[in-house]
């Protein structure tokens, strides 16, 4: 009972501590040097609200464990010359900015918001405009970016940055933002067990989604479109990408996405649409490509030599120019129970499964792989009398390159 | 008519000439790590003994490359951009001066920066602590 009585009094003496230094909310409005001197009256755990408002300071570094909050959205303006927040401690959040017109630098990669060794910083609800990096993350660990709008309209889209980037940090989470008009829209380099979810990133210069030397992270119900060069996914192991939208990434080196040297990932449930090339893959090992939509793509996917290993199981074929194209004879992958639209054998047996291999590499494509430019002469006469010939003698096409179990209907996804 | 001969005969000579081809940023794909290349600082290529142009977005994949394709071509000129002068004219790979740091941040970590001079790399130098590097001892 004694016992009980002096954890009541502790307790009661830690309530007491703790009102008196319990957070509290700093006003700013706009003056020169204004959030400066806010942040460096504020004490850890306090709330500085920054009213509407057009603020032109740069380099506000926070070192204490702050909330930053904007009333409707006051613009921090960087007279494009300048870096704006630094984060420098954890549990940083900071919400409801509108963040504009960073500078551009040679050396430093200047950011709207630039997380440094930080933990649990949470960056939700901004809008970064015309910014060369919008949210830029270094040594970060489980910091939350979401929910903001991040765009520029930079005509000089080669000396851009890009809206998220994270280099060397771990368990971050990237969650419905959008992000446009940028270099790559999110940028991961040596970033390990994270979570992209729900972003749409479009009309980048260069991908939607990059990321490379990044494993054991996951990709889930993203929408890339309209991107320079699609999305790239590089030297990494470890990738699951989940029920993503792939649309509309055109161009001679476009993809909907590229895959190089990835090991023991998985493609699943996403849609390729209207992509020059859904998926190339290239030096890949055990990816497995399961119940995917390929639909309208100038090459559906495209399998170089040099991938093993690797699964097409269950994925929609339909309506693409090519359906698989390859650079050599060897194929030490596995293409099995997928839709081909353009399979013409026959199911005498009715279950469902045609009773002849459908081999998805056309004559056409393996010519126009060694011979870039004989696509000129596609759909001509030549080409159909080159295909029925190959019909009749199979010399050309990969011939270990088969689906011995073509589906007679469009799997439903 | 001669005169027309001796026209054509030049401008084939001239049009045949093997010279660097200028790299479209934003548009063309490095020949190694298929990325577009973007970031001027860090291109390089390769101009064969044929003429036949090889772009790179970043020193290390040129040398990959060069190691992966087992490319044996000694007559074959190689130029890096000057880190210095990105817009400006690329230099020999073979006369140029390297400094490599994680700091640089080239697009594929192969973090080379090529100056025309000694002078020019122990300047940049100052701010990373590199060895500096000629094209012998980079590979």
């Amino acid at each position: 009972m004694k016992r009980t009585f002096g954890q009541i009094a502790f307790l009661f003496a830690a309530l007491l501590i703790a009102s008196q230094c319990r957070a509290s909310i700093i006003k700013v409005k706009p003056a020169p040097n204004a959030i400066h001197n806010a942040i460096a009256k504020a004490h850890t755990g306090d709330t500085v609200v920054i009213m509407k408002g057009t603020y032109k300071e740069h380099e506000i570094t926070v070192r204490k464990r702050l909330v930053l909050t904007g009333d409707s959205f006051p613009v921090i303006d960087g007279e494009n010359k300048y870096q704006l927040f630094l984060i420098q401690c954890d549990s940083v959040i900071i919400k409801g900015l509108q963040i504009q017109n960073v500078g551009k630098a040679s050396m430093t990669d200047m950011a709207g918001i630039k997380v440094i060794n930080a933990k649990d910083v949470i960056v939700d609800h901004n809008k970064l405009i015309n910014n060369t990096f919008g949210v830029y993350l270094q040594n970060a660990a489980f910091c939350s970016v979401s929910n903001n709008i991040i765009h520029s309209d930079f005509k000089d889209e080669i000396n851009g940055g890009n809206g998220i980037h994270a280099w060397r940090s771990d368990h971050l989470s990237i969650s419905g933002n959008i992000i446009s008009g940028q270099r790559d829209g999110i940028y991961f380099e040596f970033v390990t067990e994270s979570k992209i979810i729900s972003n749409r990133s479009f009309g980048n210069a260069r991908y939607g989604l990059h990321f490379m030397f990044s494993h054991n992270d996951t990709y889930t119900k993203n929408t890339f479109n309209d991107n320079g060069a699609g999305v790239a996914v590089m030297y990494s192991h470890g990738v699951n990408m989940y029920d993503n939208e792939f649309i509309h990434n055109w161009g001679d080196a476009s993809y909907g996405l590229l895959l190089k040297e990835i090991t023991d990932s998985r493609i699943t449930r996403n849609r390729f649409i209207k992509n020059t090339i859904g998926l190339h893959m290239e030096g890949t090992t055990r990816v497995d490509v399961r119940q995917n939509l390929f639909q309208d793509n100038g090459w559906a996917a495209r399998v170089q030599a040099s991938c093993s290993g690797s699964n097409f199981i269950q994925n929609n074929f339909i309506g693409n120019s090519f359906d698989v194209a390859t650079n050599g004879t060897m194929m030490l992958n596995n293409f099995d129970s997928n839709y081909w639209d353009k399979y013409d054998g026959y199911d005498l047996n009715k279950n469902n499964i045609g009773d002849v291999p459908y081999y998805p590499v056309s004559v056409y494509s393996v010519v126009t792989e060694k011979i870039p430019s004989a696509m000129i002469l596609y759909h001509s006469l030549l080409t159909d009398i080159m295909d029925q010939v190959e019909k009749v003698l199979p010399t050309i096409i990969p011939d270990k390159l088969r689906d011995d179990h073509p589906l007679m209907k469009k799997i439903k996804l | 008519m001669k005169k027309t001969i001796l026209l054509f005969l030049v401008l084939g000579i001239t049009a045949c000439k093997r010279q660097f081809e200028p790299i479209n940023y934003g548009h063309e794909a490095c020949a190694y790590c298929k990325m577009t290349i973007m970031d001027k600082h860090f291109a390089a290529e390769i101009l064969t003994s044929k003429g036949r142009a090889i772009k790179f977005d970043d020193l290390g994949c040129l040398l990959s490359y060069i190691k992966d394709e087992h490319f044996t071509d000694d007559d074959a000129s190689i130029f890096v951009a000057d880190y210095h002068n990105p817009d400006g004219e690329f230099l020999d790979a073979h006369k140029a001066v390297y400094i490599k740091s994680d700091q640089l941040k080239s697009p594929m970590s192969g973090n080379y920066a090529s100056s025309a001079t000694t002078a020019a790399a122990n300047k940049l130098n100052a701010a990373f602590n590199s060895p500096l590097l000629n094209w012998d001892n980079l590979k």
